[in-house]
Parts: C-alpha cells; sequence; structure tokens
C-alpha cells in the first residue's frame, strides 16, 4: 500500500515527536489494551476527562483492530483525521483532539476529538442592564455567543466568515452579518481590515475595535460593543455587520453612528413615546455633562455681567468663602469625581458603595464647609457626573467625561467663545470621523430625514418600515411585500 | 475636470452653501448701513438687493450650465488663457482677504463687547488649526461645517423676538417715503451682506445633480433675503432713525435686553455663538481659494491652505485699529461689488454671446 511506502526520515521525526511529548507536564500517556499495545495520548487542560475515561476507553477496548487505519474505518465519528506531520497532531492536540496509535514506532496517529470548553455560564447583562426585556449576555466563548444569536435568527442567511488573527493566539473572529439584507461592501471592508491585522495577540474584542478604527487616535468609539445578544439580532437584521470574537464576551458592531451610541437597548421595549423622551433625556445629559462646568467657569470668570440679580445672590454666598479661581475649583472637584468613579471601578461592589458614600458624602459635604468650594460648583460638577452616567455605552461615557477638561481650559482662557470654539472642534472632528467608511454623524450629516425615525427619538415599528439609509441595505424594505400578512 | 463620486455632497446642501455664506459679520451691523439713503424704508432696499441676487444666480448658473466646469474653466473659456488666469488669482486674492476680513471683525467685536484686552493673535491661534482642520478633512467636511453653522445657531432667531415687545410700528411708517434712486443706493449697501454667493463658481462640480441645484440655491437666497428684511423691520421699529445711524452693532445692541431667568446679558452668549456663523464663511472662502490654486497651479490643497491661513493670520496684523481695517474693508466691497456689477455680468453677456457665435 501507498502508506506503508513512508520514508523513515518521516518516521523518525513522528517517533522522536511522541518521545518528546512526555516531558511535557500536561500530557498524559495511557495503554489501554493488553494483549496488543495501542496508545493514548492527551492534554489533560483541554480534553474532555470524563467522556474519555467513562465512554471512550471502553468503548475502544471492546473494538476489535489490528491498526489505526481499522479504526478509522470503525469509528462512527466525523472529524477524525489520520495524520503523520508532527505539527499538525500537536496543532490538533492543543484543541483537545486524543491522540491513539498503535505500536511502538507508528507512521500514523488517529486524531479524535474531545476537546472541553471552561467557560463561563450565561449570565444578565451587567454593563448594559435592562429592566424589561431578555436578560441573556455574551460569555467568552464564541460557539456559545454564535449559538445565543442563531436561536434568535434561526434564517440560512445568517452567515458567518470566520477568520483567525494573532501570530500567536491564533484568535478565532467570525464576521456575522445576513446575506441579500447586508451590503457587501460593508462585510468586505470588515473581513480586509480584519484580514490585514498584524499583531500576535488578541485578547479581547477591542483589540480589533482599536485597530481597525477608522481613525486610531479619535477619542471616539467608532464601533459599537455590546454584551447583549437581543441587540447584535436587532442589528444583523437591520443589515450591520457583527464581529464576534473567541474569549471576548463583547461583541462589536459596524458601521454605527454617533446617535446610536446614545440609544439604549431597552428603547425598543418601551412604548415608543416613552422611549423617545427618554433618548431626548439622555441627549441633553451629554450637553448638559459637557457644558455644565465649563460654562460656570467662563461665566464666574469672564462674564459675570451675565449673571441675573435674583441668582447673584446665591453665587456670591457660596462663594465668598471659596479662596480660590473658579478653574482650580473647577478642576478640584471633576477630578475628584473621576477618582471617585477610578476607585470604584477597580474594588469589589461592596467596598465600591462604601467609597461612593465616602466620596460622595464626605469629601462633598466636607469641602463646602471647610469653604474649599461652592456648593453651586458641586451640584453641577455631581449632576453633570451623574449625566455623564446615563450614556448607555460605557466606552462613549468616558469619552463624554474627559472631553470636558479641553473645555475647561478654553472656557478659563477665552470665555464663552471658547467653549464655543471647543463645540466648532468637537464637530469638526464629528464631521471627519467615518465608521467603516460611513459618515460617523449620519442621520444630521449627511441629513437623512427618513433615518431620523430612529435617531433621536424612536418613531413606532409601524414607521420603521425599512431599514436605515445608513448600512446602504441590499434589500432596504424589511419585509417582502406580503410577507408579513401570511402569519394573520 | 472630474469629481470623484465621494467626494460629492448633495444637491440640496447647495441651500446651506448660500445661506451659510451669506449670513455672516455684515447681520450684526448691516442696519445701520443700507439705512443711510433708504432710512426707514430701507428694509424695501433689502428685498431689491434679495432680487438682485436671485438674478446673478441665475446668470451664474446660465454660464455654469453651459461650461460645466468651475469658475477657472468659465475664465479660461471667456478671456483666454493668460487674462484668464489673471482673473482666476484676482479671485482668489478676494477671496483670501474676504476671509481676513470676516475673521478681524469677528475678532474686533469680540475685543469691543467681550474681551477689550484681548491680544488678535491670542484667538488666531485657536482659530486658523480649526479651519485647516476642517479643509484639510475634504470638501463634505466643508460643507458639514456650513449645515451646522445654519442649523445649530438658528436657535438664536428666536432672540430677535424680544424686542418685538418695545417696537413701535410707527418707526417704519409711512412706506414709500423716499425716492427710487435712495431705494437703489440703499440697495446698494444691502447688497453687500449678500456678496459671498459668487463661490458658488468653484464648488458647482462638488454637487451632485448639478443642474438641479439651481433652486435650491434660489430658496438659499430667497431665506436669507428674509431673514435680512424682517431682521431690518425688527430693527427700524425698535430704533428710531438717529439713533441708529449712531450705532455700529445694532443686532448686538438688541440683544441686550433680551432677560431670562437664568441669563442677563446675552450678548455674550450671542457673539460666541455667532462664532458658529462665521466659521463657514471662513473654510469655504478659504477652500475656495486653494480649491483654485490647485485648479491653476496644480498646487496641492493642503500646501495651499497653509500658505493662505498664514497670510490671513499677517493680513490681520495689518489691520490692527479700526480705521485700517475700515479701509480695507471699502476697498473688499468695491472689489465685491465689481464682481457682482461688473464681472458677472461680463462673463454671462460674453458667454452668450460666444455660444450664439458657436451656434452659428
Amino acid at each position: 500500500m501507498k502508506k506503508r511506502s513512508l520514508p523513515t526520515r518521516k518516521k523518525n521525526a513522528l517517533s522522536s515527536f511522541l518521545a518528546d511529548l512526555e516531558n511535557r507536564s500536561d500530557f498524559t500517556y495511557l495503554n489501554i489494551k493488553k494483549e496488543f499495545v495501542v496508545h493514548i495520548g492527551y492534554y489533560n487542560s483541554v480534553t474532555d476527562h470524563e467522556q474519555l475515561q467513562s465512554k471512550f476507553i471502553p468503548y475502544i477496548k471492546h473494538l476489535s483492530f489490528r491498526s489505526v487505519q481499522e479504526l478509522h474505518n470503525i469509528l462512527p465519528a466525523g472529524d477524525i483525521h489520520l495524520l503523520h506531520d508532527p505539527e499538525k497532531i500537536d496543532d490538533l492536540m492543543l484543541k483537545g483532539y486524543v491522540m491513539i496509535y498503535c505500536g511502538e514506532s507508528p507512521e500514523e496517529c488517529l486524531l479524535f476529538p474531545l476537546p472541553v470548553f471552561k467557560s463561563r455560564q450565561i449570565s444578565i447583562p451587567e454593563v448594559e442592564f435592562s429592566v424589561v426585556g431578555p436578560k441573556e449576555a455574551f460569555v467568552e466563548s464564541i460557539d456559545t455567543n454564535i449559538n445565543l444569536v442563531r436561536k434568535r435568527i434561526p434564517s440560512p442567511q445568517l452567515k458567518f466568515k470566520e477568520l483567525h488573527v494573532g501570530d500567536l493566539t491564533q484568535t478565532k473572529v467570525c464576521v456575522a452579518y445576513i446575506e441579500g439584507v447586508t451590503n457587501k461592501e460593508n462585510v468586505n471592508t470588515v473581513v480586509q481590515r480584519i484580514g490585514d491585522i498584524q499583531i500576535d495577540q488578541v485578547i479581547d474584542s477591542s483589540y480589533i475595535q482599536q485597530i481597525i478604527s477608522d481613525d486610531k487616535n479619535s477619542p471616539f468609539p467608532q464601533l459599537l460593543d455590546t454584551e447583549r445578544p437581543d441587540r447584535i439580532a436587532a442589528i444583523l437584521s437591520e443589515g450591520k455587520v457583527a464581529i464576534f470574537v473567541d474569549n471576548s464576551p463583547h461583541v462589536l458592531i459596524g458601521p454605527t453612528t454617533l446617535v446610536e451610541f446614545f440609544s439604549a437597548f431597552e428603547d425598543y421595549f418601551l412604548n415608543w413615546t416613552i422611549a423617545s423622551i427618554f433618548r431626548l433625556i439622555r441627549l441633553f445629559a451629554v450637553f448638559f455633562s459637557i457644558l455644565s462646568t465649563p460654562i460656570y467657569v467662563a461665566v464666574l470668570t469672564h462674564h459675570y455681567e451675565m449673571i441675573p440679580k435674583a441668582l447673584l445672590g446665591t453665587l456670591v454666598s457660596s462663594r465668598s468663602q471659596v479662596p480660590f479661581p473658579p478653574i482650580l475649583e473647577a478642576i478640584i472637584l471633576e477630578l475628584t469625581i473621576e477618582l471617585l468613579r477610578e476607585a470604584g471601578a477597580r474594588l469589589p461592589t461592596k467596598v465600591g458603595q462604601t467609597i461612593g458614600i465616602v466620596g460622595g458624602i464626605v469629601i462633598g459635604t466636607a469641602s463646602v464647609e471647610a469653604g474649599l468650594t461652592s456648593n453651586v460648583l458641586l451640584i453641577f460638577v455631581a449632576l453633570a457626573a451623574l449625566a455623564s452616567f446615563t450614556t448607555p455605552v460605557y466606552k462613549m461615557g468616558n469619552t463624554i467625561r474627559l472631553i470636558r477638561f479641553p473645555f475647561l481650559i478654553t472656557a478659563h482662557v477665552w470665555g464663552l467663545l471658547g467653549i464655543s470654539i471647543s463645540i466648532c472642534y468637537i464637530m469638526a472632528h464629528l464631521l471627519r470621523l467615518k465608521s467603516l467608511g460611513r459618515p460617523f454623524l449620519e442621520p444630521i450629516y449627511p441629513f437623512r430625514f427618513k433615518d431620523l425615525k430612529d435617531a433621536f427619538i424612536r418613531l413606532p415599528f409601524s414607521m420603521a418600515k425599512n431599514r436605515p439609509l445608513e448600512v446602504r441595505s441590499n434589500k432596504p424594505p424589511r419585509l417582502n411585500p406580503g410577507e408579513g400578512r401570511d402569519n394573520k | 475636470m472630474r469629481v470623484p463620486i465621494q467626494e460629492k455632497v448633495s444637491t440640496y446642501m447647495v441651500f446651506y452653501l448660500i445661506t451659510s455664506v451669506q449670513v455672516g459679520v455684515g447681520i450684526l451691523s448691516y442696519q445701520s448701513q443700507i439705512n443711510k439713503h433708504a432710512g426707514h424704508d430701507a428694509w424695501m432696499s433689502v428685498l431689491i438687493a434679495g432680487l438682485f441676487i436671485h438674478i446673478t444666480i441665475w446668470m451664474i448658473y446660465v454660464v455654469l450650465k453651459g461650461v460645466d466646469g468651475d469658475l477657472v474653466e468659465v475664465n479660461k473659456q471667456v478671456f483666454g488663457k493668460v487674462i484668464g488666469s489673471v482673473f482666476t488669482i484676482l479671485y482668489m486674492l478676494y477671496l483670501v482677504l474676504g476671509a481676513t476680513i470676516v475673521i478681524r471683525i469677528y475678532i474686533e467685536v469680540v475685543q469691543v463687547w467681550m474681551f477689550p484686552q484681548m491680544k488678535v493673535w491670542s484667538i488666531l491661534f485657536l482659530i486658523l488649526p480649526l479651519v485647516f482642520y476642517i479643509i484639510n478633512g475634504s470638501f463634505r467636511v466643508v460643507v458639514g461645517i456650513c449645515f451646522l453653522g445654519f442649523i445649530v445657531p438658528a436657535f438664536l432667531m428666536t432672540s430677535f423676538l424680544f424686542p418685538l415687545q418695545y417696537s413701535n410700528l410707527n418707526l417704519v411708517l409711512p412706506v414709500f417715503d423716499h425716492t427710487f434712486q435712495e431705494f437703489l443706493l440703499s440697495a446698494n449697501e444691502a447688497a453687500l451682506s449678500f456678496i459671498g454667493i459668487s463661490v458658488l463658481m468653484i464648488y458647482y462640480p462638488f454637487i451632485k445633480e448639478k443642474e438641479q441645484s439651481q433652486k435650491w440655491a434660489h430658496f438659499g437666497n430667497l431665506t436669507t433675503t428674509f431673514i435680512y428684511t424682517v431682521l431690518a423691520i425688527i430693527t427700524f421699529t425698535y430704533y428710531n432713525q438717529p439713533q441708529l445711524s449712531s450705532l455700529k452693532w445694532p443686532t448686538l445692541d438688541m440683544w441686550k435686553i433680551i432677560e431670562m431667568p437664568f441669563v442677563a446679558r446675552f450678548e455674550y452668549a450671542g457673539i460666541s455663538t455667532w462664532f458658529l456663523v462665521i466659521l463657514p464663511n471662513l473654510t469655504l472662502f478659504l477652500w475656495a481659494a486653494s480649491r483654485m490654486m490647485y485648479r491653476q497651479f496644480q498646487v496641492s490643497q493642503q500646501k495651499s491652505i497653509v500658505l493662505f491661513l498664514i497670510a490671513v493670520f499677517i493680513g490681520c496684523f495689518f489691520m490692527e485699529t479700526r480705521e485700517e481695517l475700515e479701509k480695507v474693508t471699502k476697498v473688499f466691497s468695491m472689489f465685491g461689488r465689481g464682481i457682482l456689477y461688473v464681472y458677472i455680468p461680463f462673463i454671462f453677456l460674453t458667454y452668450c454671446l460666444l455660444r450664439k457665435g458657436r451656434r452659428k
């Protein structure tokens, strides 16, 4: 037979590889048949022990075979490989395959898949919690994550394109889209950008997010990340692209727009009137959070004439004891809030609560009583911090909080004019930003009236008959003509 | 000369391009300029000027549709290569001068009303990098700024309603109290507020459906005319004529009376926000100038913007005092009138003659 005539060099390579395996600490060798030498080898860290011991080995013991080729024909399973290349064998074993060979110096080894996945149980979403609606969140295992989406869209059109990124980690990345709905151009952009990645390790989806973003220096995230499978299902059917990364509980969405970062997914579970008002409140919170402290600084430093008479008394009485100029006062307080947030974020929940009490109540009250800050500013800063936490996407919330600082400085130097010029800078930056090559500020600019139905407000589902123009879907109407009626 | 499709902007954006370039620093002070001749009837002169601009827009479109190119192309066809390039350079200078004056007048307003001690360069250091950042993006970003520069400060329009509670309609009565000549002279002054539109001849190839954009241009001009007319009537019913003539910035003076529970002295907020109105002027003028530089001499836009921004920076220092600024502004308005009354009609007539000649 052809397989028998292997060069001895290869045979030696395999033998020395097999001998070398014994030296690896997490590798196990078993010899299972008495009358005839059958070796089983596996990495115990990635292989399913229980299955192996209780089912696989007893089953093999009862089979009668003389060589691995015979065994290959008998075993009732797919995904079995007969290999002689040590590298390939090692590769598969590291992915949880069990190696079987007969005799002391075999020509080929049989590899049987028995991998074990240690992963977290599916739990409730913690970052994007919602009171109503589904309570499942993604976990670290990509197969579980894909399963969570597949069961929501049981359609053959839902396609996954698999890629491997990272020289060292070989992380599995899946680009998901719905064929016939998603614009092929978007999928190709994503696939091409991921394919071009040159990196040794991908630990989380945020690595991919940073690398494939259109503008890597921008403080604004240009791809949305979510831990909600329901949100992924919704955006896939809108015609967007989702990027799953193995070992990451966050799935990326693109192309996105700025407005999308301020829409909580819960908006879709509430009545449209209520949801719209919540959205507007959230948008107001963004502006309030960015502008309130800078305006305070600008007005008190340069434009105190702007304060109406009635308000002046309150301000004077609260600031008369404060020895610092408004900018110093504001920066101290803003930094305190940031410190509290940072401390709270790195601590266990229970200690975090204590930090909140210490920071919010003790430091706040004490600093006002000590006359270090005015209580009017304290109210502003606390409200602004509160407002910044209403941003549903964590990464955007960070951006909102940090772009306040340049505003503070320009407000101190150039007053209100500095603030309006800073706004222009942000505007220009947002106008230049793109998400997967699509304008980031859509539907404001380019102005698309039809996409306003799900931007600042959310109109009822009956108004959303078409997919957003932004994604340039191949099939804009959400329903085929007549399709909706069949279900009646 | 082809403009790639991803560089092009939607047709209706012409509306914002027209309005944003017409509304600038002029609107802060035009009321005390136009009333020199026609007095309290001058608001009708605004209408006359608006009508005249409509005719100009029509002429521009006739020429551009025929030539299917921009101003550089038009100059080449009408004047020949050499003289055409002279006109191109002159127009380029006009644009850079325009940008310099706009920014300098705005800084003057800031100096007079907000920060008397502020140095010109200090604020230029903040504004010019922004202008570079915008123009360096692409034409779409410039148009985006024009769009947002119209939408975002639009709320300021409501602030012009506050003076109405003190207005006296008798101040604009009787109507038609001046001679036709006086009306025209005032219209001549009012026309200065509208002169930015000629930039249309440079961004024309960047519009998706060029031919269909004409209605948007007219609509944009109509909107500006409406704003200018209404604001003129509000001003004329609020001030009496002698008082108005003594004011330099009547619009800002009207803001002073606005008082809300949380804000007094509204003009501080108003002037700051007005920067959003000034910015489109600046960026569009300088973008157009750099575009012409590229078309005429193949200098990359990035390089020429840096050159122009340095020119603007130095130019602002040559207009240190109020008198110097007014002198330069006078030259600029002559320039502008020349373009409006001579240059564009001349191009139009020559083009029509050329076309007739070609047909024969």
